[in-house]
This record gives structure tokens, C-alpha cells and sequence, in this order.
């Protein structure tokens, strides 16, 4: 399933499966226009089901893959072989994923159901290939599909598929400054429903990370954590001094600076290793100090099982 | 010396030429003492394994148990000591009484009644940087009195750290107040120390002895300790005055005041407290061996515990017991006991008297100065398990209270003389670097910690000089 293999992209993606600046205004009208040209030129799937499943998919975890970028996907019964389809947009489209920019490129992978490593390894080709420097940038404003298809195939070499930290990982997500004060901090973790999130200085490097428990260690404090059972204290609001404070602590107060670091270049067996044996939630993807992103063990689950 | 980490860090092959090193500095001492002391093999062989222990412990901190455990099996095969000797001079009683107390702590833990000591300290009215400081380190000095010197600084640290945290100051100058208020307290029960209880076995002392005679010498050494760290630290604790001072004017509190339901731990504190004290009435009234009640009181009250708590007996005897520090206590007792049993410590009795004579006015504070400078690099427990037969010995011929007195303030006092000197240092050493990634140089420990050291050692003497006459 994580093996290296040779992939070239237009051994699945056919220039008649491009659609260029989409005229869709939502992400569901977009999957739906996608599928709908994916069927026409490549029969033997059920437009409806894959549509479906699609959409199941996507309201469990949306798809969005880093700035600009979103991989639809979904494994469908009976399909022979992968199969890709790519529509651009020019405005943007919402794609309903919690502090994610509008997407711009939206790749729709179906896969055959018997072919569970399918997905990764298109997912590791896709996201090394639009990974490029202003690739996405260069796709979203393209002219028609001969254009795209040319930008997407002008690597004529094929991409050793790596499964790794940098494929799996989130190159875009949430972070916080030191010298953001923790009314900052909450509103980040509420807005963007997040558990972890790295604190990251004008350098770009990590500085370290604030955990949603580190929010409630402020308020409590360890020596009350000494007793077995809290539940006898009464008259106790451990949160009103927080928030009253919540304009004048930093986050660099209540970071935590001891995190799992991984190289981009990590195999994925051993991040899942991590995940196991370290039970954590979120490894930090780095470059020397310089972060290059996230892999949310949420998110690397639903890459790996509901692809 | 013995930080953590030392031993740990090191390849296998410098381990095992470091670890030749000590073996042959061991046996070459062992060697010299034969050739030119006059000792017997088994004589040599005791001193060579119990040099190798000390050694152990300030070049392989991490590896002292795996130490000992060779050393017991050197003593065994070349039989300088026998199974029987072992089991009786292992000191089971002794580690059983620390067992019972390590469960008994943990109970407390869980029944809030650290936090509520904690609570108690941040809710001094009118509360200043200077108050709170003296509150904090007197409670840590009577915190290790009730339980133990590990335990008390494990908890007035988190407090220190809290509180020093909410007022962004670091917390250095106040943990070293309090390790040092610490080291100090532990002399003033055989629940504050492993050497108190060990002692206490040996001299055949009470819990009321105890409390008789090293309590007030305690209490008067520490508040010399308490005046002069607050005027070392006088720069330092005027910062803390008007950080704190700042800080209430702008109504906020240092921690969350909650009110503990502290009630039921107390009740166990004062229950074991009161079960250990009265053991000396008890045996005499039920005409049992001496201490044998005070050995088994904290058993019982942990077994009492574990009945009322069924569901976290396995957590105490698992996770609040440190076994790893116990089998290491057992095996020193074990290997100091063939120093006796070979008649080493009647020769170092002797070599003791030659040099200091035989008047007690000599032999405190030679004991006393020998005891608290081995104890600052070594662990104290080596010193007094190896120091106990030989005032054994020496109390054949003077009176022997006031040399156990003076081992035990040696022991206890002398911890503060450098960061390494107890395992109360190396934990809060271990826990402000990991809480704030700043450590103590070891000069700037020594020179606080030699100077109330040696106030308290000065103290000591002059108060067992004067009380000795009464100690009959």
C-alpha cells in the first residue's frame, strides 16, 4: 500500500476531463459537474452513487489539501481503474472547510473499491506535482484544457511515489504567534474547531505548540490536580479569572515547547508508528526549525482508511 | 555528581571502561588496605565493594542499583557475607516503615491535603512577597518532618513555581530557600528522612526521642536557615514584594482560592502521626520489642487505606512506592552491615578515637563535619549506614545519644552544602529545569548552601554539647 512505484499523471487524467473556470458557485454544484464529465467520457461507473459517495465523504471531512487545493474523492464498486478529473475557478469556490481559503483547483479522484492504496498513491503523485512553486496559481487562470493538461504533464518524468510526512501533511494550517494574547488563541481553536496548534515566529520557525489542554491547565492549576476527586469543590469559577486576563496573557505564557518533529521526508509508516506508540495528536513537520506544516492524526486517518 | 543523566549518556564502550576503573579503584583499595591496614581478605573485600558503591554513586548514578546488586553478589561469593547476614542486616523493617509511608502519602495526595496546604499558604491575609516566603519554607521544613523530605519539596516547588510564574519572576532564588528550609526539617522526625528512621532502628531511639531532643535543635536551625536566605536573597525578595504587591492591586489572586474539603486527609495525617508517637507507650503496655510498633504504624495505616480505597490500593503499592529507591536502601544496608560483620567498622571506630579521643566535645563535631561534607557528594544514606556501627562501637565506651544526634545533623544538614548533597536538591533541580530551562551553577548553590549549612552545623553542636549532660 506504501510502496514506491512510478506514477505519471496522464496515465489517469485525460485533457477531456479538464474543465476550465468552472461557473460553479458551491462546492456541491462543483463535485457535481465534475462527476457529470468524469461519466461522460469514462463510462462504467454510476454517476449518481459516485456523486454520493462523494459528497458523503466530503461532509465527513472536508478535502481541502493546502491553499487553493481540493481532492474530491470517493472509491467506488465495479470501477476498473483510477480515474481523475480537474476543473479550475477563477473566483474561488467555498468549499465549506473551517478557515480554508476558496479553492481554486479541485482534482475529483474515484477509485476502485478493491484498490485502497489507489488513493495514496494518487494523492502522493497529485500532491507532489501541485506542490510546484505557483503551480496552482498558474492551473486557476489557465485558458482551456490543452493549457492546463500542459502545465499539469510538462514533467514529462514520472513521480516515484514516496508516501511521506510532506504528502500527508498539511501545508497551510492554523497558527499562532507568541505574542498573541490568549482571546486570540480561543477564538482560533473555536473558530477552526482545532485540538493543537503551532505557534510559529516571523521566521518561520516553530516556536511550539498550544494544545486545547493548555487552556484548561492555565485555568487549573496543577496543585489541584493532586487530588483524585474534584468534584467536592464547590463555589469554584477556575475560567472568570482566566477570561478576565484573556487580553494581557500571550501565548508564548502557556505554549508548550516539547512536540513530536518529523522531517518532510518521514515515511508514513513511521508517522503512524508515532501516532501509536506516542499517543498524540498532531506531528510537526520540519525542515531544520523552519515549519513546513501539520499531520493531524484526524486527518492522515481519514487519507489512510476513508479515502 | 549524581545528576541523572550521568551514566546514561554514555556509549557502551566508555561505560564498561569507566565502570573497569572503578573496579580496579575498588579492589586496589581493597588491596591497599590488606597490604598495608592489616585488614582480612573478607575484610578488604567488604571495603573494596562498599568504595565501589560510593564511587557508584557519583560517577553512575543511574546504574547504583545495578551497582549494589554486583557488590551483594561479590560479598556472597567471595562469603563475606552470608544469606542470614544479609536478610538481618538489610534493615527490612526499616524499608517496610518507608513503604507504609510512601502509600500513606499518596493518600494524602489524593485526599487533597497538599492541596489544601497549598491553599493555606496563598491565602495568608495580608499577604507579602516576605511572608509568604517565610510561610512557605517553614511549611516546607514541617511538611518533611510529617512525611518526607522528597515529598514536601515536590509540592511547595509547584507552588513556587505557580506563584513565581503568575508573577513573572524567576523562580531560582525561592526554590533554593525552600530546598534548603527542607533539608533542614528532615532532621526533625524519623518520618523526615531515610536516615532518621534507619537511625532511630539502630540507636534503638523513639518517636518521642525524636521529638525531645532533635525537633527544637531543629526548629532553632532552621530559623537561623529562614533569617539568612531572606537576607541573601533580600534584592530578590523585594522584587517578589512588589510584583506581588502590583499584582493585588490590580485584584488578581496568585492561584484560584478554592475551599479543599481537607478534613479526611488531615484525619489520616494526625491518625498515622498519633499511631507512631504513642509506639513506645503502646510496646511497653503490651511488653512488645522496642520500636517494632513504630516500625509496622505506617503498615497498618496503609493497610487501613487500601481497605477504604479498594479501587486505587494497586495505584499506592505501583505507582506511590518508590521501589527502585527502596531495593537500593535494602542493598546498601545489606552491604554497609558486612563492614560490621567483617569487623571493618570496630578498626574505623578505633582509627576515629586515636584521632579524636574520647570525649563527646571531640567526637560531635568531628562526627558531625565528617558526616554533613560526605553527605554533600554523597548520598547520606551511604554515609550513615557505613557511620551507624561505628558509633555502635564507639558508644561501648561514651554515651552514644549525642553521636547518633550528631550523625543524623550531619547527615540531614549537610545535604545543603551543595546542589547534589540530597535527593530533595536533585528534584527540585530537576523540576526548575524543567519548568523554566534555567539551572543552578554549582558555585552559586555552594555559597548559600555551605553558609546555612554550617550555621546549622554550628547550632547543632553548640545545642548537643549543651543538652548531652541530660541525655542520659
Amino acid at each position: 500500500m506504501m510502496t514506491s512505484r512510478e506514477i505519471r499523471l496522464a496515465d489517469y487524467l485525460r485533457e477531456e476531463c479538464i474543465l476550465c473556470d468552472m461557473e460553479a458557485d458551491s462546492r456541491d454544484r462543483a463535485i457535481e459537474q465534475l462527476v457529470g464529465l468524469l461519466h461522460r467520457h469514462l463510462d462504467g461507473f454510476d454517476s449518481d452513487k459516485a456523486y454520493q459517495a462523494v459528497m458523503a465523504r466530503e461532509r465527513q471531512a472536508a478535502t481541502v489539501l493546502s491553499e487553493g487545493l481540493a481532492l474530491p474523492h470517493a472509491r467506488i464498486d465495479g470501477l476498473a481503474r483510477p480515474v481523475l478529473a480537474l476543473a479550475t475557478s477563477r473566483v474561488g469556490i467555498d468549499f465549506e472547510a473551517v478557515g480554508e481559503s476558496p479553492v481554486h483547483v479541485m482534482v475529483l479522484i474515484l477509485t476502485p473499491k478493491d484498490d485502497p492504496g489507489a488513493y495514496l498513491r494518487l494523492v502522493a503523485t497529485l500532491s507532489k506535482t501541485l506542490g510546484r512553486p505557483h503551480l496552482i496559481k498558474r492551473l486557476s487562470v489557465a485558458a482551456d484544457a490543452r493549457e492546463a493538461y500542459g502545465i499539469l504533464t510538462e514533467d514529462r518524468n514520472g513521480v516515484e511515489v514516496r508516501l511521506n510526512a510532506e504528502s500527508v501533511m498539511n501545508r497551510n494550517p492554523v497558527t499562532l504567534d507568541e505574542g498573541d494574547t490568549l482571546a486570540h488563541a480561543i477564538h482560533a481553536f473555536c473558530a477552526n474547531r482545532a485540538m493543537d496548534i503551532p505557534v510559529v515566529d516571523v521566521d518561520g520557525d516553530l516556536r511550539g505548540v498550544v494544545a486545547i489542554e493548555d487552556l484548561l491547565g492555565l485555568s487549573l492549576p496543577q496543585h489541584l490536580l493532586w487530588m483524585e476527586d474534584l468534584a467536592p469543590i464547590e463555589n469554584f469559577e477556575p475560567f472568570a479569572e482566566l477570561l478576565r486576563k484573556d487580553a494581557e496573557t500571550k501565548v508564548a505564557d502557556f505554549m508548550h515547547d516539547t512536540f513530536v518533529a518529523v522531517p518532510p521526508d518521514m515515511p508514513a509508516m513511521q508517522l503512524s508508528k508515532i501516532f501509536l506508540m506516542q499517543h498524540i495528536r498532531q506531528i510537526q513537520v520540519l525542515e531544520g526549525r523552519r515549519f513546513l506544516g501539520v499531520v493531524n492524526l484526524e486527518s492522515f486517518i481519514s487519507q489512510i482508511f476513508w479515502a | 555528581m549524581h545528576g541523572e543523566a550521568n551514566g546514561a549518556v554514555l556509549s557502551t564502550r566508555q561505560l564498561l571502561q569507566r565502570l573497569l576503573l572503578l573496579l580496579a579503584a575498588s579492589a586496589g583499595i581493597g588491596a591497599a588496605g590488606m597490604a598495608l591496614g592489616g585488614l582480612e581478605v573478607h575484610q578488604a573485600v567488604a571495603s573494596g565493594v562498599f568504595l565501589a558503591i560510593i564511587l557508584g554513586t557519583l560517577f553512575f548514578w543511574t546504574f547504583r542499583l545495578a551497582i549494589a546488586f554486583l557488590g551483594l553478589g561479590v560479598l556472597i561469593f567471595t562469603r563475606s557475607l552470608n544469606i542470614a547476614h544479609f536478610v538481618e542486616a538489610a534493615a527490612l523493617p526499616v524499608i517496610l516503615f518507608l513503604v507504609g509511608m510512601m502509600i500513606v502519602v499518596g493518600a494524602l495526595r489524593d485526599l487533597g491535603f497538599f492541596t489544601w496546604v497549598v491553599q493555606a499558604l496563598i491565602s495568608i491575609p495580608r499577604m507579602t512577597g516576605r511572608k509568604f516566603m517565610v510561610a512557605t519554607a517553614v511549611a516546607s521544613a514541617l511538611l518533611a518532618c510529617a512525611v518526607d523530605e522528597v515529598t514536601s519539596i515536590i509540592f511547595i516547588a509547584t507552588l513556587v513555581f505557580q506563584v513565581c510564574n503568575r508573577l513573572k519572576l524567576s523562580p531560582t532564588p525561592y526554590i533554593i530557600i525552600c530546598v534548603l528550609c527542607t533539608n533542614i526539617g528532615s532532621a526533625g522526625t524519623m518520618m523526615g528522612n531515610p536516615v532518621g528512621i534507619y537511625i532511630g532502628t539502630q540507636a534503638g531511639l523513639t518517636f518521642g526521642d525524636f521529638f525531645r531532643w532533635a525537633f527544637p535543635i531543629m526548629l532553632v536551625a532552621l530559623a537561623s536557615c529562614v533569617a539568612i536566605t531572606m537576607f541573601w536573597f533580600r534584592r530578590d525578595l523585594d522584587v517578589f514584594d512588589e510584583r506581588l504587591a502590583e499584582r493585588m492591586g490590580r485584584q488578581l489572586s496568585l492561584v484560584p482560592k478554592v475551599v479543599v474539603p481537607y478534613k479526611r486527609g488531615l484525619a489520616v495525617l494526625l491518625l498515622t502521626l498519633a499511631f507512631i508517637a504513642s509506639h513506645h507507650a503502646l510496646e511497653e503496655g503490651l511488653h512488645l520489642d522496642k520500636n517494632s510498633i513504630l516500625l509496622v504504624a505506617p503498615l497498618a495505616c496503609a493497610g487501613c487505606i487500601m481497605l477504604f480505597k479498594r479501587d486505587r490500593a494497586r495505584h499506592y503499592v505501583e505507582h506511590e512506592v518508590d521501589w527502585w529507591t527502596l531495593l537500593f536502601f535494602m542493598l546498601l544496608f545489606a552491604i554497609a552491615g558486612t563492614l560490621e560483620y567483617t569487623g571493618v567498622t570496630e578498626i574505623v571506630a578505633h582509627g576515629f578515637v586515636q584521632l579524636c579521643g574520647d570525649r563527646p566535645a571531640m567526637l560531635v563535631p568531628a562526627i558531625m563535619a565528617t558526616t554533613a561534607i560526605g553527605s554533600a557528594f554523597v548520598d547520606n544514606v551511604i554515609f550513615v549506614a557505613a557511620f551507624s556501627p561505628v558509633i555502635t562501637e564507639l558508644g561501648r565506651d561514651v554515651a552514644a545519644m549525642p553521636l547518633w544526634w550528631a550523625l543524623l545533623f550531619g547527615a540531614c544538614f549537610g545535604g545543603n552544602i551543595t546542589l547534589i548533597g540530597s535527593t530533595a536538591n536533585i528534584v527540585a533541580l530537576g523540576m526548575l529545569e524543567k519548568q523554566s530551562h534555567t539551572g543552578i551553577g554549582f558555585i552559586q548553590w555552594l555559597k548559600i548552601g555551605a553558609l546555612s549549612a554550617l550555621a546549622a552545623c554550628l547550632i547543632a553542636w553548640g545545642l548537643l554539647v549543651l543538652l548531652a549532660p541530660y541525655m542520659a
